[in-house]
């Protein structure tokens, strides 16, 4: 499958530079609810950056684990979007956002168990019906595990993405996030997955608090995060990597600086499978 | 625990401390089951604060950021948001003000924030054509009194009796803030967008009957007899001409084509 490259998620703040600086940015996620609006500035914007580049939709409200039924109102919405946007892909998160009529804004982590198992791929297959296409869920950064749990995190999201027929948006920042706070290998989780489904990957930074880790998306990209891409790009091979930020955010070229970095690691692991130079180095910026 | 039970249990905890799913989640030592339920609880007041004040700046500069996110974490516990998008939330923002603020100061800053609630509406409305010179000069006179004029979606028409704009003003230019909050006069405000760009101004009271008049789907016709109940007939031709021609010119009435 072909992969989109390199890519970064669009923000606001970075609508005029996108444009003015076009810089080296193979394709640009943009986040759903931001274009659920009506027309002004945010659809004008989204318009241009369709012309310019491969555009993916990235949403937090679909509330796929949630007990209560799905909301048809964001779905016909999302796929009037879709329609608009035509994007490569829509991916949301493997998570509920709340019961009862609520919305937390919160990605709320699911029990591993096969109840939820159940209840989550029956409710992907409905999304994809009713979107005509496959979507891609992405693991989420979390600071409970519940004692009901029967599966591990990586065996959940493998066996949804096979129950459900879905695809993976895998978050290396996420899955380093959660091994520090639940203590697990993360290469277990890398290792888990199933290759073929893994179509998209997020990198990010955090806050460390030292006995845990908050997933902030509002710094540049930490070492050992930096460290399991080496493994994810290993495995996974060119794979579309993109850099979200989502607070704190930058100048685009610091962004863009960041992305070269995936792009390099990304080319040396590469180089390195086929035998062609020594490990790939961690070329980080500071 | 069901998962129906567990995920109620979890927004419970978030929305009101209760204490209940705190028995579903595992410790390790290093990270006790309080901390972990802590980020989620943190979390969701500190997440809708930073919206809100996306939502509402000048507020949040009026009143200071420690009063903003006092309120907004009342309203957060109380009123949660119902909306796939957290754009949406926040309407209540301005009730909640006038509830906890008392005097000219809580009537002022409910006022302020029900203006940056219409100015965000201005800002993604729905796009639509505006009215151009050239479709009214082709339009047959015999016409004119049964014509019906639609604004187009991104106007509001907000009244204030205080003077919460100057506090507006202030907060976007970075200046300091005014001495202090004052009542005054009704005074309605014209916002409007035109292309991508907001805008405001004060309306005089005869041109912001005569856009409530257009709002209500009222004819040319019946607008002009309004104008002439405080005007000359000719004073009032007069006035339509002027108010016609400064609307089309702000791109705030909508094409008739599309109108149609």
């Amino acid at each position: 499958m072909r992969s989109l490259g390199f890519g970064l998620g669009l923000r606001n703040e970075h609508y005029e530079a996108m444009l003015a600086e076009r810089p080296h940015v193979d394709w640009l996620e943009v986040l759903t609810e931001n274009y659920l609006v009506e027309g002004g500035k945010p659809l004008h914007y989204l318009e241009r950056m369709r012309e310019r580049y491969p555009l993916v939709m990235h949403g937090v409200s679909l509330s796929i684990g949630s007990v209560c039924a799905l909301d048809r109102q964001y779905l016909r919405q999302l796929k009037q979007l879709a329609a608009r946007v035509q994007p490569e892909w829509i991916s949301d998160h493997l998570c509920w956002t709340g019961v009862d009529g609520i919305n937390l804004h919160d990605l709320m982590p699911l029990p591993y168990t096969a109840e939820a198992l159940r209840h989550v791929a029956r409710r992907v297959g409905q999304v994809q019906d009713f979107l005509g296409r496959r979507i891609l869920l992405e693991n989420v950064s979390s600071y409970v595990s519940y004692a009901a749990s029967e599966l591990t995190e990586w065996e959940f999201l493998a066996a949804l993405a096979a129950e459900a027929d879905c695809d993976i948006l895998l978050d290396i920042n996420n899955i380093y996030v959660n091994s520090f706070n639940h203590g697990f290998d993360p290469q277990r989780f890398i290792a888990a997955m199933p290759l073929e489904r893994v179509r998209q990957l997020h990198l990010a930074g955090h806050s460390h608090h030292g006995n845990y880790i908050v997933d902030t998306h509002d710094a540049p990209v930490a070492e050992p995060v930096w460290e399991l891409y080496r493994s994810a790009v290993q495995r996974f091979g060119s794979v579309a990597t993109m850099i979200e930020r989502d607070a704190n955010i930058p100048a685009l070229a610091e962004l863009v600086g960041e992305l070269e970095t995936a792009r390099a690691l990304a080319a040396a692991v590469r180089a390195e499978s086929r035998g062609a130079s020594p490990r790939a180095s961690l070329a980080v910026s500071a | 625990m069901k998962l129906r039970e567990l995920q109620r249990a979890m927004q419970a905890h978030v929305l009101h401390g209760a204490q209940e799913i705190a028995a579903e989640v595992l410790a390790s030592q290093r990270f006790d089951i309080p901390t972990r339920l802590g980020v989620y609880g943190q979390g969701y007041a500190e997440r809708l604060v930073e919206a809100l004040a996306i939502t509402y700046p000048a507020v949040q500069e009026a009143l200071g950021r420690a009063s903003f996110a006092l309120l907004v974490r009342e309203l957060a516990h109380r009123a949660p948001s119902r909306s796939f998008s957290v754009r949406h939330y926040g309407r209540e923002l301005s009730e909640s003000i006038a509830m906890q603020l008392t005097g000219t100061r809580g009537r002022g800053a409910a006022e302020l924030a029900r203006f940056e609630w219409a100015l965000a509406h201005v800002f993604d409305a729905r796009d639509a054509p505006r009215m151009l010179h050239a479709e009214l000069e082709q339009l047959a006179a015999a016409r004119w009194p049964r014509l019906v004029l639609r604004t187009v979606p991104a106007v509001q028409i907000v009244t204030l009796t205080t003077n919460a704009v100057r506090w507006w003003r202030a907060a976007c230019a970075g200046a300091p803030r005014p001495r202090q909050w004052r009542s005054q006069r009704a005074q309605q405000w014209l916002l409007w967008r035109r292309e991508l760009a907001v805008y405001f101004r004060p309306l005089a009271r005869d041109e912001a009957r005569a856009l409530e008049a257009l709002q209500q789907g009222r004819t040319f016709g019946l607008l002009c007899e309004q104008l002439a109940t405080s005007a000359t007939p000719e004073r009032a031709a007069a006035r339509a001409a002027t108010l016609l021609r400064t609307w089309i010119e702000e791109g705030l009435l909508l094409s008739l084509a599309a109108a149609a």
